[in-house]
């Protein structure tokens, strides 16, 4: 398959997952106890109040055309206004996103710096204590809640240890949050601990299976040295499945900043949905998953393409 | 008679290889094996040896113990020494310094001995520096192509660039033997180095090996389950059998005149193509057509196209096929892998619906046919496929699996008969009657084949598909399993279709032969003719590409092939 | 018979190797981590549903005697800001978390092999939206979902079962799907259809029962993974309402309580909700070994 039709149809692809999202979005939106007229009008609004709503917003039509009406505003980028903000809901996504963004490619970065040399590690170390010990410590970190996590950070490296603070740089735009990096320390360390329990893992059990591949053999036949044999080949082939598992992680990310958002205050896109969620502003938070959706199902595609950039196999069309 | 060089046995002490008491044990989780024992063996500088045996003889442990490459649950004891150097016990670098320069080695599987990610040019580089540091990468890059050149890879600047998967299985395994030879080893071990390949890029990669033997004065270390190999490559063989050797001799000695029972019997159990003599007819033709008392075919497919995919992707596995297989008689469809011999049995067993053409089974156009109709017409069908370990689903017992055909097609039967009738076919397959109550992991391969077979005949069926039912078996159980079918043939009367790589297992076996190639049917007609007097190239240079146990009658059909390969190409260029 | 079948064993069949549960059972037991988990397992199991028959303490009148306590004395983990005894608060939480925990994570691994085993079976443009609708829900973050729903309504127990298990089934559904895929080209299953079997007999009789080590792996993972979702829920506010309680709800209302020094109504819950979900983790990494079948890592 040539790299042009192979992203043709990957896009094709994601572009059906993200017209399914809305489906999902729109039911969601609709599910709502009284319909969106009793959630934006409150629990006191009477009956004739509901139908004047309804009317007006145009939800007393057949459900189909209401929902090619919400694509429509869709496409044109309007997602609505939120109800307690008193802004346009993409005009308040646009701000946070990208904070967000720099908090979850932070904790990816900087987890995988760590989980993929644990894995190795271990890997060459199986079933000695050093993998038992990293073994255990992953399921610790991978069974934590991220708020409990969180909590113990604070209360360690804040308040007994007064290393760093414990609300996260404030500010409008990314220069304004790097600016202050040693805020940053612990939401990052909060977002990448699970990161670097399952990566570590996948890290292992790739490079694990492919130390007995026949071709390191054939390295070793040619007098190659274990370590050569391990950073020249076997490295590269344990990467490509990993690489492809980050594709699935990209929801994960995107959960733990959720709580790691509203737990450091931090003045990204899950603060905004938190607090939309407490206010029961669902223009807000059916927009936040509408955009978290795309980031996504963007983030698994990023993904399936850097997996082509690396594996020549997959280029050609057999995997 | 020969032209071959045959170097005089050298004295002893200059031996390139040398084992003495050589032992393995495996620790596994079910406790230990005593993989080999008592093995001493030498290969002299320049000779070839053969290590032959049937599966789980041993000798490619021997082989790995040679490399001290042995798996982690494995442990040596004697000696191995390679130029000098004991092999069992040395410590990782030495033994690195000693593997890819001294030794090297050949592996079966050229489709995963390389590195997939790499380029195949550096990997070959690799290997010499591994051994030579002072050479730099711009050097070692060359000399790759040029290894490359002369293990026989058409456009080498090019090819070095590719990855493992652009090439071919045959052209992987020449990178492996240019990896191998990179440095001139004195000794060069090659594990089933063609059992992967097809008969007509085996013969290729055996001219090459030992054009490079010959050149280098490399000693060989052979090991193969296949003695016409043996017949065409070694100077002395060794044989195994359960982890020691049995005996040992010059190839002619062994092969011809072998003193030792295992080696009689399994020399007697490999299936030997036979040729024709010089100036032999072809068979009179007039019996090619089945006699009309038998009726219809029990299956025939007429003018049969499978194209897989579409647009540019497509893949046409057929291109217009037709045969037929008539009651009693058995037909052989032979070719190399790709050939589409598969495929045609996938279609007449209804697995593959034919994208143009027709099938019928016992008269009835399947295309026509409705869904109950066609289910009934299938109790007439037994299937027997290649892989013994997944024929047979793990979770059942024995008894369970014969017992399917009888659960889809006669539900009325109690259980007791159901069982009186297993039992009655496992006697048929001449397997005791306890084995229904087992669980198939607990059999050996040629004991599931058997089961198999079982539950392909439980029904009595009229057309028996046989998909390579042997080829993962070996040679003394392959005979067994085609004995018993011959003979339930004989009995029972119904048609098969046997589907082989193996021309002479098929000329033994079958009574009309297809040759396969690149979806097309090449050429079909009876057994005895077409493989004795080809009509088409191809199937003369499959046939000539087959080598036989012989090594007298190999040497003659080696040179008779490699002259008519020269000619061939004289004929090109003119 | 003639000589060469003693070449193939029949003279001697084999001798009865262990079956295949037996050796799976083995390896099991030789994981050390495994074995370990197994035992936290049962240990809290007994903490939970028997413990507070042996240990009975009241946790549904305001005591006011008694708020806040450090541990010690009577209370040997203290009390909470009600006066309720925080280790019988810890058995009576862990109820909640374990069944609806174990539910949710059967429930999920139930529509996921439905689905997975039907996608995969079915092939070609079924397959293809079968497995779209999973791509959909995969990319909607399962915090999300959950804080939104704690928007719309407070659900009771088998409300938060079925939620739950709603929103989980698509991690099995694409290992079952993958799994259904391999085995029905395999011989035995080509065989069965060449001769005329049904699509039902290949399903029941062949797929399914092969597939179990497969299920069973991921129903333990996603058993763990339901327990930690559990202990988000209180967190987003889905949670059971007082006095009822569960581990995830003990840690929420105890974080305020934390910066005021009271760490022991956040260690406890805390520790007991990582060590479930570590033994769980750690039971299903011994499985999947034992059985070998591929999952997740």
């Amino acid at each position: 398959m040539s790299t042009y039709s192979f992203l043709i149809r990957r896009v094709l692809q994601a572009l059906a997952v993200v017209l399914l999202v809305t489906v999902v979005v729109f039911c969601l939106l609709h599910a709502l106890p009284g319909g969106p007229a009793r959630g934006i009008l409150g629990p006191q609004a009477t009956a004739s109040q509901i139908a004047a709503f309804n009317h007006e917003q145009g939800l007393d039509r057949p459900l189909p055309v209401q929902y090619l009406y919400f694509l429509n505003q869709l496409v044109h980028g309007d997602l609505g206004m939120s109800y307690t903000l008193n802004e346009p809901v993409s005009q308040l996504i646009t701000e946070r996103l990208p904070k967000t963004l720099l908090l979850t490619v932070l904790s990816a970065v900087i987890g995988l710096l760590f989980a993929v040399p644990l894995g190795v590690w271990q890997a060459v170390r199986r079933n000695k204590p050093v993998d038992y010990v990293i073994t255990t410590l992953s399921f610790v970190a991978y069974s934590t809640p991220v708020y409990f996590l969180g909590l113990i950070l604070v209360l360690v490296f804040s308040q007994v240890l007064p290393w760093f603070p414990a609300q996260a740089p404030q500010g409008n735009d990314v220069a304004d949050i790097l600016a202050q990096p040693q805020g940053l320390v612990l939401p990052v360390v909060a977002g990448a601990a699970t990161m670097v329990a399952v990566f570590s893992r996948y890290m292992r059990s790739a490079t694990l299976e492919n130390l007995t591949e026949d071709y390191v053999r054939t390295a070793r036949a040619g007098g190659s040295r274990p370590r050569a044999i391990l950073t020249r080949h076997v490295f590269r082939n344990s990467l490509t499945p990993v690489v492809a598992m980050l594709g699935y992680y990209v929801p994960v990310l995107f959960g733990g900043a959720l709580v790691v958002e509203q737990l450091f205050n931090y003045p990204g896109m899950g603060l905004l949905f938190w607090t939309a969620a407490q206010s029961s502003d669902y223009p807000v938070l059916l927009g936040c998953v509408l955009v978290i959706s795309v980031a996504t199902v963007t983030g698994t595609l990023l993904a399936d393409i850097l997996q082509r950039v690396i594996d020549p196999r997959v280029k050609a069309g057999r995997s | 008679m020969s032209a071959v060089r045959r170097p005089a046995a050298p004295a002893a002490g200059d031996h390139i290889l040398d084992l003495d008491d050589l032992g393995v044990v495996f620790t596994t989780e079910t406790g230990t094996v005593q993989a080999v024992r008592g093995v001493s063996l030498h290969v002299a500088p320049g000779e070839t040896l053969a290590l032959v045996g049937e599966s789980g003889s041993g000798k490619s442990t021997v082989a790995l113990a040679a490399m001290g490459l042995l798996a982690g649950n494995a442990r040596a004891t004697g000696r191995a020494v390679v130029d000098g150097t004991d092999v069992v016990g040395a410590d990782e670098e030495r033994l690195s310094r000693l593997r890819g320069s001294t030794v090297s080695m050949v592996f079966q599987e050229p489709a995963t001995a390389l590195d997939p990610l790499t380029r195949v040019g550096k990997q070959i580089a690799e290997v010499i520096r591994n051994h030579h540091r002072d050479v730099s990468a711009a050097d070692a890059a060359a000399r790759a192509v040029e290894l490359l050149r002369r293990v026989g890879i058409p456009e080498p600047e090019q090819r070095a660039r590719s990855y493992p998967f652009q090439l071919s299985g045959g052209q992987r395994q020449r990178v492996v033997i240019a990896m191998a030879i990179a440095n001139d080893p004195a000794l060069l071990i090659a594990d089933e180095p063609t059992t992967a390949l097809d008969v007509t890029v085996q013969a290729e990669i055996l001219d090459l090996l030992r054009r490079l033997a010959a050149e280098t004065g490399t000693g060989v270390l052979l090991v193969t389950h296949n003695m016409g190999v043996v017949a065409d490559f070694a100077d002395r063989v060794a044989v195994m059998y359960q982890g020691a050797v049995v005996e040992t001799g010059p190839v002619e000695d062994v092969l011809l005149r072998p003193s030792h029972d295992y080696t009689k019997r399994l020399l007697s159990a490999v299936p030997r193509l036979s040729v024709a003599e010089p100036g032999e007819g072809r068979a009179d033709e007039r019996d090619a057509t089945p006699p009309e008392a038998s009726g219809a075919p029990a299956v025939e497919l007429t003018d049969v196209s499978v194209v897989f995919g579409r647009g540019k992707h497509a893949v046409h596995a057929l291109k217009g096929v037709s045969f037929a297989v008539h009651p009693a008689e058995t037909l052989g469809l032979v070719g190399e892998s790709g050939s589409g011999k598969s495929t045609a049995s996938r279609v007449a067993l209804g697995l593959i619906t034919p994208t143009a053409g027709s099938v019928t089974l016992f008269g009835a156009d399947l295309a026509r046919t409705r869904a109950r109709a066609r289910r009934a017409l299938r109790a007439g069908i037994g299937v027997v496929l290649q892989d013994p370990v997944a024929s047979l689903d793990p979770r059942m017992t024995v008894g369970e699996c014969v017992a399917e055909p009888l659960r889809v097609h006669r539900r009325r039967l109690s259980g007791r008969e159901r069982e009186a009738l297993v039992a009655e076919v496992l006697d048929r397959v001449r397997l005791p009657r306890e084995v229904a109550r087992r669980a198939p992991r607990e059999l050996s391969g040629g004991q599931r084949q058997r089961v198999s077979l079982a539950r392909a005949l439980v029904l009595e069926p009229r057309l028996l598909v046989a998909d390579e039912p042997t080829s993962a078996l070996d040679v003394s159980v392959q005979e067994a399993v085609l004995e018993v079918i011959r003979e339930l043939q004989g009995e029972l009367g119904f048609a098969c279709l046997f589907v082989s790589h193996d021309l002479a297992v098929v000329q033994q076996f079958a009574r009309r032969v297809v040759v396969m190639r690149a979806g097309r049917a090449e050429e079909q007609g009876l057994t005895s003719a077409t493989l004795r007097h080809p009509e088409t190239d191809y199937t003369r240079r499959l046939l000539a590409a087959v080598p036989v146990p012989d090594p007298v009658v190999q040497r003659g059909r080696r040179a008779e092939r490699l002259a008519t390969l020269a000619a061939g190409r004289t004929e090109e260029r003119a | 018979m003639s000589s060469l079948t003693s070449l193939d064993g029949l003279a001697a069949t084999p001798p009865r190797a262990a079956s295949g549960t037996r050796l799976a059972v083995r390896r099991f037991l030789r994981n050390r981590l495994a074995v370990v988990g197994l035992g936290v397992v049962v240990f809290f199991v007994l903490f939970c549903f028997v413990g507070p028959l042996v240990y009975e303490t009241d946790q549904t009148h305001t005591l006011l005697q008694q708020v806040n306590q450090s541990p010690g004395g009577a209370h040997w983990l203290g009390t909470d800001a009600v006066g309720h005894d925080e280790l019988g608060r810890l058995m009576y939480g862990g109820k909640v978390s374990l069944i609806v925990g174990l539910s949710a994570g059967v429930l999920a691994t139930v529509i996921g092999t439905l689905w997975g085993a039907a996608a995969g079976y079915a092939g070609g443009w079924i397959d293809a939206v079968m497995m779209r609708v999973v791509d959909a829900g995969i990319a909607i973050p399962a915090l999300f979902i959950l804080l939104v729903v704690s928007a719309i309504t407070t659900p009771d127990l088998t409300g938060l079962v079925l939620i739950l298990g709603l929103i989980s089934w698509l991690v099995p559904s694409r290992l079952v799907r993958a799994e259904t895929l391999t085995l029905k080209n395999r011989d035995f299953v080509l065989t069965l259809r060449a001769i005329g079997g049904s699509h039902g007999r290949a399903i029941v009789r062949h797929i399914l029962p092969n597939s179990v080590s497969t299920v069973i792996v991921a129903a333990t993972f996603q058993i763990a993974d339901a327990i930690l979702l559990v202990a988000y829920v209180s967190y987003l506010g889905l949670g059971v309402q007082p006095p009822a309680t569960d581990w995830g709800g003990m840690l929420s209302t105890g974080m305020t309580a934390a910066y005021s020094g009271h760490w022991w109504l956040i260690v406890p819950p805390g520790l007991a909700i990582i060590l479930v979900v570590w033994a769980f983790n750690a039971i299903g990494d011994g499985l999947r070994d034992a059985f070998d079948v591929r999952g997740r890592a």
